[in-house]
């Protein structure tokens, strides 16, 4: 298992019967190390010929076990290596860079950029100053609501330590079979739970396009003990779940988990961790959701236990983070970011433990009042039956910017009394301006609201 | 049923229908309607709904959910039964 001094290639132990899998293959840890050695090689061996790669390299990424072999042999290069999933956009500012992937026989195969797309701006690709910093560097994409996304730098053993970090609080043993339908292109599929299940030995399953159909024959063929979900993801099997085979435990991420669920589930895992965390930094904290006060609807409020060395605490009431194994920077502005302000509003408990009260960053300015869109849809949710409120910003008037209620699960009749209600409850600069029904409110696959896309609906609304 | 069951797809589904290149063989999932997970889920219990009846566990199969035939054919007969 890889310690702090990473032996490269990378080698992962685990028990003689666990096994690495897809949809497509398995491999045993020791055919997985052997594959990560062979590729390691392969792209040491490319930085030296004469065809040299650029000093950032895009890697193409599918969610197979040949792609995150190919992952972990990025790991100790002395290119930068910058990951994106295969059915994603490169983003324009990285489309200089050279790109691999994998052949249909699962070799590398390079692609320079102008193979691939001769139509791109290539203006704006990493300087070769800025590219000289990029050694020895992985980069993992942002998986943001809003604009494009950022190219967030770690370094490999951080990334090590990080998952080694995580597995702490997760009860994961090399006898569990661990599902991860997460994309492994992104920092919560690949260092949540690919490279924590690795480091812990267990066994593997890959897998693309999950819905209940394939969950169901997964289930009853590969019985996994332990599953990484999206909201989505999680959504979509809860509605008509089994009661046939239990599992160990379920992790989720972020702060926009379905409770609403939380009995289905109770009968079916031992446990429910949802993870707080970024592509930043990685697992942050992680709370436990199968217990009596949220069970009983005691309380709504999850409150994460902080990973171990990880520091958070509130300034302006926004969560900030000191994490030993925390990103080096984002592309082309490599400088260490500690504290991270993660741009969250929440609140430390005296004893360590924290929990999240939405974004703080998207806010407007009323009456000399800064209005934090996460508290005050906490707000007008509370004092209304609607499903979900989301605020945006509407044009200015005299008092400042506007607020426009983009309301879900809501009818007609229901949006005209809304209004009056809410100008009991609250001060008048805190009442929306405008109302409008935006049913359902439009989604990332991640689950997360597409602020982005909610603003060009709310124009035809 | 084939007619009631696209215009449930096209008035209560989040899905892009060509409905002039649709019909009771179409796949639902790789080379036709591209159902995503949440969206399957929901056609499923809109299904169920709307016939008034449940699947079992067992028939929760990539199989029985191919095409619109496929699953007309099973809705039939479960709801004659």
């Amino acid at each position: 298992m890889p310690k702090s001094a990473l032996p490269i290639p990378l080698r992962f132990n685990a028990a003689s019967t666990a096994t690495i899998s897809d949809d497509n293959h398995t491999l045993s840890y020791s055919e997985f190390n052997q594959c990560i050695s062979e590729y390691h090689n392969t792209l040491a061996e490319m930085t030296l010929t004469e065809r040299k790669l650029t000093e950032t390299v895009l890697v193409s990424i599918e969610q197979s076990v040949h792609y995150l072999a190919l992952m972990l042999a990025c790991f100790g290069q002395k290119k930068g290596f910058i990951f994106f999933a295969s059915t994603g956009k490169i983003p324009d500012r990285l489309s200089a860079c050279d790109r691999i992937c994998l052949d249909q026989d699962n070799n590398i195969s390079l692609v320079t950029h102008k193979q691939i797309d001769t139509q791109v701006d290539n203006s704006v690709s990493p300087s070769a100053d800025q590219s000289l910093a990029m050694s020895g560097k992985l980069g993992f994409l942002s998986s943001g609501s809003v604009g494009d996304p950022k190219v967030i730098l770690h370094q490999a053993p951080s990334l090590i330590a990080n998952s080694q970090n995580a597995r702490y609080l997760l009860p994961l043993s090399d006898e569990d079979k661990v599902l991860i339908p997460v994309p492994i292109s992104h920092m919560y599929g690949f260092g949540a739970a690919a490279l924590t299940s690795l480091c812990s030995g267990a066994s593997l399953q890959l897998t693309l396009g999950l819905n209940l159909l394939k969950w169901r024959k997964i289930e009853n063929t590969c019985h996994p003990s332990c599953v990484f979900f999206t909201p989505s993801l999680l959504d979509a099997i809860s509605a008509k779940i089994s009661y046939q085979h239990t599992l160990k435990f379920i992790v989720t991420a972020g702060d926009c988990v379905n409770t609403r669920y939380l009995r289905t589930w109770a009968d079916k895992t031992q446990y429910w961790l949802n993870l707080y965390g970024s592509t930043e930094l990685g697992v942050i904290g992680i709370a436990s959701l199968l217990h009596d006060d949220l069970l009983n609807e005691a309380t709504e409020k999850i409150e994460f236990t902080p990973c171990n060395n990880v520091h958070v605490y509130c300034q302006d009431e926004q969560l900030h983070i000191v994490h030993p194994h925390a990103f080096v920077g984002y592309l082309n502005q490599c400088v260490l970011l500690s504290p991270f302000k993660t741009g969250d509003l929440g609140h430390v408990e005296s004893n360590g433990r924290f929990s999240v009260n939405g974004r703080a960053d998207f806010s407007v300015n009323r009456e000399g009042r800064l209005l934090a869109f996460a508290q005050l849809e906490m707000e007008l949710k509370k004092h209304a039956s609607v499903e979900n409120v989301v605020l945006v910003p509407g044009p200015k008037d005299s008092k400042g910017k506007t607020l426009i209620a983009c309301c879900e699960g809501v009818s007609e009749e229901q949006l005209i009394t809304l209004k009056q209600t809410w100008r009991r409850h609250l001060p008048a600069y805190a009442v929306p301006s405008e109302l409008k029904i935006v049913d359902p409110l439009p989604r990332l696959a991640n689950g997360k609201l597409n602020r982005k896309k909610l603003e060009e609906v709310i124009t035809h609304v | 049923m084939f007619e009631q069951i696209k215009t449930l797809m096209d008035t209560q589904l989040d899905i892009d229908l060509n409905l002039a290149a649709f019909d009771e063989n179409t796949p639902l999932f790789e080379g036709g309607l591209a159902m995503d997970s949440i969206v399957f889920t929901e056609f499923i219990l809109l299904l169920e709904k709307a016939f008034e009846f449940e699947y079992d566990d067992d028939e929760l199969t990539v199989e029985n959910f191919e095409t619109l035939a496929v699953i007309i054919e099973r809705i039939q007969k479960k709801t004659l039964q």
